[in-house]
């Protein structure tokens, strides 16, 4: 299995293109990260400032994206319906 | 039925299981990473730290271990148990009655007066019942040490257990068969406790949770056509 990448801008753009590249009517889980691709873009970026173990950061992203997207303040609501891919 | 009885019912390990899939499943990101690594007591321990208060179960996984023992142990130490509680039962049921007696008695003296027989007859029965009350705080602490050793034991076989399973490879690293493997410990072992929740196909694999987060570790392991091309 390939190690996530070493830059928060490049696993975005990853995470991006491969939520693109699938059909969100076949996959649930798809059709949720789309929809909250902003929460997604967020945790990446903090997880990565924190520099933990590359094969940690699946568990540390979602970990925080969980987070964050449970505790959603009226700005993130609106950043939400922006950032929807 | 043929054997030794089961300690643990099917359907109590299914429930276990149950309880346990749902958590590991629901919290997975907090603690798969540290289990999967885990290669010592003290490693699984604190792996294990974010969920500990989701059940009493883990409990058992959390607990300081005994430093060595084997199930046989175990059983004799639990015969032992068993045996002392009976002992303390019937103290338990002697000591009520040496009460009742001295009850008696001392009523009597109050009611009747001053006597010296009866005087000597409540201080024996005194002396009985203290005699009594301290064999019951004997066989208590008695049995609370016994307990105390049994849950270091239980701790000791279902770590030595939940490890064994980890070094073992021969299962996927998910959720449901973490908990297929240790939803029988410490009472069964982990390839016993794996075989008999297999067998059930009742829980229904991976919530949107635990998709979410395969597909984010898939995004971010295998980098689509489109993204090797921004490289």
């Amino acid at each position: 299995m390939q190690i996530p990448p070493a830059r928060a801008e490049r696993a975005i753009e990853q995470m991006k293109a491969h939520l693109l590249k699938v059909n969100p009517k076949r996959d649930a889980s798809v059709a949720q990260l789309r929809k909250e691709f902003y929460y997604l873009r967020i945790a990446t970026e903090t997880v990565y400032k924190s520099r933990p173990l590359r094969s940690a950061l699946p568990y540390h992203i979602f970990a925080e994206f969980v987070r964050r997207a449970a505790a959603r303040s009226q700005f993130d609501l609106v950043m939400e319906e922006e950032e929807r891919l | 039925m043929r054997g030794r009885p089961q300690i643990l019912s099917d359907e109590k390990l299914l429930n276990r299981r149950q309880k346990l899939f749902e958590i590991f499943e629901f919290r997975w990101v907090e603690f798969a990473w540290e289990l999967q690594r885990a290669k010592s007591f003290q490693a699984l321990r604190l792996a294990l730290h974010p969920i500990r208060d989701f059940t009493a179960f883990f409990e058992t996984f959390t607990y300081e271990p005994a430093k060595e023992t084997t199930w046989q142990d175990l059983r004799a130490l639990k015969r032992k148990w068993s045996g002392e509680r009976s002992r303390l039962g019937l103290a338990i049921q002697e000591e009520r009655e040496e009460k009742k007696r001295l009850d008696r008695a001392e009523g009597a003296l109050r009611d009747d007066g001053s006597d010296d027989k009866l005087e000597e007859l409540c201080e024996q029965r005194k002396r009985r019942h203290a005699m009594a009350r301290e064999h019951v705080a004997g066989l208590t602490e008695r049995l609370e040490h016994i307990n105390e050793n049994i849950r270091r034991q239980e701790a000791f076989l279902a770590q030595s257990e939940f490890l064994d399973f980890l070094r073992s490879k021969r299962y996927a690293f998910n959720p449901l068969n973490i908990a297929n493997a240790i939803a029988g410990l410490p009472y069964i072992g982990w390839r016993q406790s794996m075989t008999r929740c297999q067998k059930d196909k009742g829980v229904h694999p991976h919530g949107l949770n635990m998709q979410m987060f395969r597909r984010v570790a898939l995004a971010l392991a295998n980098p689509s056509c489109e993204s090797r091309a921004c490289n």
